[in-house]
Order: structure tokens, then sequence, then C-alpha cells
């Protein structure tokens, strides 16, 4: 083969692995039951825990995270509403998480199967003239409604750079924009190794 | 085939000409004003709610007015944006015939370059308040740069548009087969059970709402399962809801409680574990520790004492007391506080107007109270003592030296003690210090001959009490004096010199 062909392909190669980006890390699932998946089509989505500051961090990441789960399949989800009501009944602090016989009532009063929790380690926009670069850290915790127990938690931690494809084509943006990209990314995950099913 | 051609042209042609015609929607929608996050908590957006109602309009939606809705939240008190409960949902269709509400919450919104927008939207049926649909759209100027930057968003309205645009892109062309129906179970629609932590015997209230028509709420029996008892809860026609009272049982644990709501209509609902409550009839263990100068088998204060409480079995404690009592009783300092029990408190001997308190014995008393009301009691003696410790200094010509005999009498024990000598120019004649209770310091009379001499005394005892003692030109030594006049060196003489004595105490 022509030697000036090789180095041609070679330098190509080399360009387009220095313009795009390398998104490789996957979110990571911890499981503590012994036997998922779970049988659950009533899902019940807790307050998120915010631990990093970004003003109405928990609010954003918590209405995302419910339209994408409604997105992905048609769980039956309990209201934003009646989980807050269920917190001011048992007066609950949002930023704590209930003890599992706080997590049995409140699954019992929404009529869930599971609960999902969600935690915020990390959140923020970092600004860079006309570009924000994004980071987010979240955890994603799932209850058992039955008895409360942790069944399974998920870290994912990324920023808007890591969806870069191409020079700037793919980048996140916006904190919004990057956790839905992560929730989702985490939901696919739990439909891939199968721990929520639903064979409603 | 000519025919065929010209069908599938005119259906294309309809389709172009009327886009709506598959979103023939029946039922009321309603759009609740859209919270806006980026305006901190409750922050309203009335220009994109007003651009999603459009938009819905567009899509052959029928849509209700916006004053029907601030006349629907302004009736049931909503003072909130962005979600709703299913109480309040099944409300909108039961009292104002809506089959639809539309819940959104703009999530992210950057006013300056690049721009940025985030709009959630969600769409509930009504009628069992389900949540049909929901759909996150985020959009930022820097996404929306193309190779050669021709694309760029020009302004915030742009972005609104197209925002509003994609988000409403997905919503359900027919929502009348979409989802399906949910058994409207929940006809609890709120509980309030208290309290949380119980004595034996104490008594357990519940209230629960119950969804309904007043008048069927008359058929209606709300069951209360707790500890193998049951007990029917009464409906109170003014507050229409459901009460039952029942005293606490007398074995501490934990009691789940349960309810089932039955009606003529439904028959028996499903048991719904409602909450629970503790019965606590043991009082805490507490232990009182005062860290101080031990002296005789009784702690002595010395400066602070460290009064450190502790509970032998931790748990919540609702309140705590301390007091500091005399010895007739009388009460001399007090403090108390809510929830967590200090690690550790000081005392400094003072009393409630800041003053020290005279030497004697005094009482120190601690007090916690659970949260069932359970209360401990545990007390501790403490001495203070307040004395310039007792140190004398008598001088006597002993040969051909000045003796300097110091003796102490006091009885707490001796930290220190430090003696200065100076002639009358102020040069330091001799320094010496030490711990022991009796010394004798021996001074050349060639050294302090001719000179007047002064002394400076400084001693601690081990309860950090001090004495510092001055005396300036105690006696002018001369030369070849007799021992009558040596004599004169003594404590007595000490007396008739000036005198500046301070005591000073470290409290």
């Amino acid at each position: 083969m022509d030697p000036r062909f090789l180095t041609l392909m070679g330098m190509a190669f080399l360009c387009l692995h220095l313009l795009s980006g390398c998104s490789s890390t996957r979110p990571s699932v911890q499981e503590f039951k012994v036997a998922p998946p779970v049988q659950a089509c009533r899902v019940g989505v807790l307050p998120f825990v915010n631990r990093s500051g970004y003003d109405q961090g928990e609010r954003i990441l918590y209405r995302v995270l419910l339209a994408e789960l409604v997105s992905q399949r048609p769980w039956h989800l309990a209201l934003e509403g009646d989980v807050r009501l269920i917190y001011r009944e048992l007066r609950l602090r949002p930023w704590i998480w209930p003890s599992p016989e706080q997590m049995r009532i409140i699954a019992s009063r929404l009529g869930v199967d599971i609960l999902v929790g969600g935690e915020i380690l990390e959140m923020e926009e970092q600004v860079q003239g006309e570009r924000v670069n994004p980071r987010l850290k979240i955890q994603l915790h799932v209850y058992s409604g039955k008895d409360g127990t942790l069944l399974w938690t998920t870290y994912h931690g990324k920023q808007g750079t890591d969806y870069r494809k191409i020079m700037h084509f793919g980048l996140s943006n916006s904190v919004s924009q990057l956790g839905k990209k992560m929730l989702k990314e985490i939901l696919i995950l739990w439909e891939e190794k199968g721990l929520l099913v639903c064979s409603d | 085939m000519a025919r065929h051609k010209i069908l599938i042209l005119l259906v294309l042609l309809v389709a172009g000409l009327f886009p709506q015609v598959g979103f023939s929607q029946s039922g009321r929608i309603a759009v609740l004003p859209l919270e806006d996050l980026s305006q901190g908590a409750n922050g309203l957006n009335l220009a994109l709610t007003g651009q999603v109602r459009d938009g819905m309009r567009d899509r052959g939606f029928s849509m209700v007015p916006r004053e029907e809705i601030i006349a629907f939240m302004v009736k049931n008190r909503v003072r909130w944006l962005g979600y709703l409960g299913s109480s309040y949902v099944r409300r909108l269709h039961d009292e104002l015939g809506i089959e639809y509400l539309v819940l959104g919450v703009v999530t992210q919104r950057r006013d300056k370059r690049p721009f940025a927008l985030g709009l959630t939207l969600q769409l509930i049926r009504t009628k069992d308040a389900r949540l049909l649909w929901a759909h996150n759209v985020e959009l930022c100027g820097a996404d929306e740069i193309g190779l050669l930057g021709l694309a760029q968003l020009r302004d915030m309205a742009e972005l609104e548009a197209q925002v509003v645009e994609e988000a409403l892109r997905t919503i359900p062309a027919d929502l009348q087969d979409y989802g399906r129906p949910l058994a409207v179970r929940d006809a609890l629609e709120s509980v309030v059970l208290g309290p949380e932590i119980v004595k034996p015997g104490d008594m357990i209230y519940c209230r629960l709402k119950v969804g309904g028509l007043p008048a069927d709420l008359f058929k209606t029996s709300v069951s209360i399962f707790v500890d193998e008892r049951i007990i029917e809860a009464r409906y109170q026609k003014d507050e229409k809801n459901f009460v039952a009272s029942w005293p606490a049982a007398a074995k501490n644990e934990s009691y789940p409680v349960t309810v089932a709501v039955s009606s003529a209509d439904a028959g028996e609902q499903q048991e719904v574990l409602v909450g629970s409550y503790v019965v606590d009839g043991q009082a805490p263990m507490l232990d009182l520790e005062l860290k101080g100068q031990e002296l005789n088998g009784i702690t002595v204060l010395q400066k602070r004492v460290i009064i450190m409480p502790r509970l032998k079995k931790p748990e919540p404690i609702s309140r705590w007391l301390i007091t500091v009592r005399d010895d007739k009783g009388a009460e001399v300092m007090t403090d108390d506080g809510r929830h967590n029990l200090p690690a550790r408190f000081s005392w400094w001997g003072q009393g409630k107007n800041g003053a020290l308190v005279a030497d004697g014995f005094y009482n120190i008393g601690f007090t916690v109270w659970d949260r069932a009301g359970n209360s401990a009691q545990t007390a501790e003696s403490i001495q203070v003592i307040r004395q310039e410790p007792q140190m004398a200094l008598v001088m006597k010509e002993v040969g051909k030296s000045l003796a300097l005999d110091l003796e102490y009498t006091g009885d707490i024990p001796l930290a220190y003690w430090r003696l200065q000598i100076h002639n009358q120019r102020g040069d330091l004649l001799s320094e010496s210090s030490g711990t022991e209770e009796s010394r004798r310091l021996l001074l050349p009379l060639a050294m302090v001959a001719g000179q007047d001499i002064s002394y400076q005394l400084s001693a601690q005892d081990m309860l950090g009490n001090r004495l510092r003692r001055h005396v300036a030109a105690l006696v002018s030594v001369k030369e070849k004096e007799t021992e009558a006049e040596a004599g004169l060196l003594t404590g007595a003489q000490e007396k008739k010199t000036a005198l500046h004595e301070i005591w000073t105490q470290d409290f």
C-alpha cells in the first residue's frame, strides 16, 4: 500500500481522536438485595436530597426524573403533590432520608411498589466565555415499598464536555440538559440489567 | 392507477392544509401557571404559561380559561405551583369537569448569552389522577451553533418559542385511549396521627380526611387497626373528616397503624399503612460527671467546673434543665434547652447576676425529658473555696546570713510559690521558687548590708487561688548592727512598713 496513503489515514484518525470527546463513563450500580429484579409497576419518587448547594437543584432533577420515567414506559407514577403531602403529614424534612418504617408508610399511602430517591452530590455550572460546562454527580437509591429496604443504588458523575461528539457538537450546556442525559443513561442501565420489571 | 395517485395526492393535500386534524381532542384541558425555578422557590412564569396554552390550543385541545383556573386555585387555597396532589386533581374533574391537567416547570433559564431554557411539562388525567405524559426540553443557545455559526439564536424569545414547540411536539395525539385507567384507591386524602411517641396509657389521636361527596361520607366507615384492636373512626360533620382516639398499650414498642375505608358502593378497600407510634414508658438513664479538682472526696471549683451529662442508653431528648442550688436550696443558676443534650456545660462559679458566688457547698442538678415525657434526674455536689493562700515570711539574722523563712498554713495543697528580693535601686538580689509548704532561704549579710531591701512573694494553691504580695522598703540593713536591731527584722516589722498586698483570683 502507498505509504503516503497510510500516513494520510493515520493523520485523519489522529484528528478524529483529538476532536472527539471521550464519554465512556457509565453509571455504576450496587445491588444490595439478593434477588432483583423487582416487579414494580407503581413507582414513587421521593424528594431529592441536594448536597451541592446549587439553588433548586433538587427540584430540577426531581421533575426531570419524573418526566424521564414516564417517557421510558408508562409506569404508574405517584404525583409529586401526594408525596409532598405525606412528607408533611409524617413531619419529614425533604433533605433527610426517611427510615425504613417511614418508607413503608409512604409506599403504602401512595400505593407504590418501589420508591426512588435521589441525592445530588455535586452540581455546578462553570461559565467559560460563551460556553458553560455543567458538572453533576448524582446517586439514585431504590427502596422496596414492602419493607422499606434499600434494593440498589446507582452512582453517576459526568460533565458537559463528556458528551462531546466532535468539536462542540453534543456538548451539554446546562445542568438540566446534563441531568436529563445522565438520568436517561441510568434508566437505560436499569432496563439493561433487568432491575425493574413491570409485566403490566 | 391514475385514480390511486389522485387519491394519494388529495390525502397529502388535506394533511398539509389541516395539520391539526390528528389532534381532535375531546375534554377540557387546564394549564396551571408554570412554576419558574430560575426565580427561586415558587417563582411564576405567566408568559410561558400563555405560550404553552396557545400551543395546545393550536393543536386542537379545548383549553380551560385562565380565569377559571385562578378561581379554582383561590377557592382551594393552592399557593404553590408545579405540582398538585391527587385530591386537588380529582376536584378539578368533579367540580369543573376538567379532563386533563397540564403542570409545567421552568427548570432553568439563563437570560444572557449563551441563553438557556429548560421546560418540563406533565399531563395528568384528572379522573384517576394518573400522570399520562411528561416531557423535558432543555435548549441552550450554544447547542444551536452550526458548523459556520449560522443557526445561532438571536434572543430569548426565539428560544422560548423553540422550547415550547419542542415540548408539545410529543404530546399524545389522542388522549382518550392513552394510559390504562387507574382504580381510584386512595380514598384517604390526608391522615394526621399523633403524638409520635407516647407513654403507656396516653391517648393517640387520628384525624382522617376521606375523599368523596359529603352525602356519601355518612355511609362510609373508617376502621383503624392497631395492636390487634379495631377502632372505628367517627365522622365529624362540621370538619368533614373522621376522628378516632385510643389509649396507648402498656408494652414499650412501635405500633403500626393501618386504615381501611369502606363504603356502601365501593365495598371495603385495601388496608393502608398510614403511620406508626412508639410507646415508651422507660425513663432515660442519666449519668452526671463533674470534671474538676477533687479535694477530700468532693469536686471543688477550680476556675470553672465542667459538667458532663451522659445518657447510659442514648435516645432522643425533648428538653433538659440544669440547676445549681446552694446548701440552703436557693437557686443560684439555671439553664435549659430543647432537643439535643449538650455534651458539656461549664460553670464558672457565678450566680444569675454574673457575680461570684460565696464559698460553700452547692448542688448541681440535671433533669432530662425524653420525647414521651419520661424524665430522669441526677445531682452532684460541688464546693466553692476562694481563699488567699496563707503564707508568711519571717526574716532573722542567723550567723553571717539573713534567713528568710517561708511558711504555708492553708488547707489546700500549694501549687507553687516564688520569692524575689530587691534592693532600693530595684536590683534583684535573690530569686527562688518551689512547691514546698515551708522553706528557709539564706542571704549573706554582706550582700544586703547597707541597703533597703524589699520583696515580692507570689503563690498559688491547687484551686487557682493566688497570692501576690509586694512589700516595699522592708527594712534597712545596717552594717555592724546589734542583735537587738537585727531582731527587729521580723514579720512584726513588716506591718509597720508600707505594704502593697494584691490578692487576685483568676475567676
